[in-house]
């Protein structure tokens, strides 16, 4: 237990890492005990690629395709006028 | 309507606008929001602050971008609420548990069966987009609400993290666990939806 805590990053720990690292740059520890994990990691690094993807595809969201808005144009001309 | 001339281009001006960008705005708001009648109610509330604030629009900025930025504080706040009423309805903390237990051992390794897998048919939002989109559109839909309002306001408020724990009334380490537990939730659905081959 001691091992994991002191050593070695979890999982679940990693993971957390890897998200909160979008907002600022980690503290050195931290920063190490990622990188340490990563390199040992298969799961992890697979995990850090697939929500790259996500957040990739979050940032730059698909657009919704439904095209009519003419109800909704009459009822923001309605609301004002 | 009855304010004579000035009153009379103002409005003709306020109906060119939305005619040019009732399209756009719903079509942002609706891919952020699960239910379409509700985003379509924030494009509204969106032109009537637009309206009652026109003539405080000094047109430094286009209109356009004047109107997103209105519709992105209405999102906000339609998160802010939505978070609070979650946490006030409770189950989330439940939820939560059964989460990460599921996920992760005691010692916060992956269990067998929920380790990421490298698997190239996953994930692939350059081979086949729309399927991408139809698996994180889903997926967004199917959180419970409080983990879909940690994700959207990561993008509303630009990454402004004390901004984000402020709004939602979360400290910094409430938040990066909600947040973490949101991303792993949508990360395994998406998984489910998209991977074709066998583990």
């Amino acid at each position: 237990m001691g091992i994991h805590n002191t050593l070695l990053t979890s999982c679940q720990k990693a993971t957390e890492l890897i998200e909160r690292r979008e907002f600022r740059p980690l503290k050195g520890t931290e920063r190490l005990g990622l990188w340490l994990h990563m390199r040992v990691c298969k799961a992890c690094r697979t995990y850090e690629a697939q929500s790259a993807v996500i957040d990739r595809m979050l940032e730059k969201r698909p657009h919704d395709r439904r095209t009519s808005v003419a109800d909704l144009e009459e009822r923001i001309l309605n609301n004002i006028s | 309507m009855s304010e004579g001339r000035g009153g009379n281009e103002r409005e003709v001006r306020f109906t060119g606008w939305v005619k040019q960008f009732t399209g756009e705005l719903a079509r942002y708001c609706r891919s952020r929001v699960k239910d379409p009648d509700v985003a379509d109610d924030l494009v509204q509330l969106t032109f009537v602050v637009a309206w009652e604030g026109l003539d405080r629009f000094a047109g430094e900025s286009s209109p356009r971008t004047w109107l997103f930025s209105i519709l992105k504080h209405k999102l906000t706040d339609h998160y802010r609420k939505a978070y609070r009423e979650a946490e006030r309805l409770s189950g989330a903390a439940q939820e939560n548990d059964n989460l990460e237990a599921g996920l992760f051992d005691e010692v916060g390794h992956w269990r067998p069966h929920t380790a990421p897998m490298d698997d190239d048919t996953a994930f692939d939002d350059e081979k086949d987009p729309e399927r991408m989109d139809r698996a994180l559109r889903h997926c967004l839909d199917a959180l419970p609400a409080h983990w879909r309002s940690a994700i959207e306001m990561k993008y509303l408020l630009d990454k402004d993290a004390e901004a984000i724990q402020e709004a939602l009334g979360l400290s910094a380490t409430n938040y990066w666990q909600q947040l973490h537990r949101a991303k792993l939730k949508l990360r395994k659905c998406i998984e489910e939806r998209t991977i074709t081959g066998k583990r």
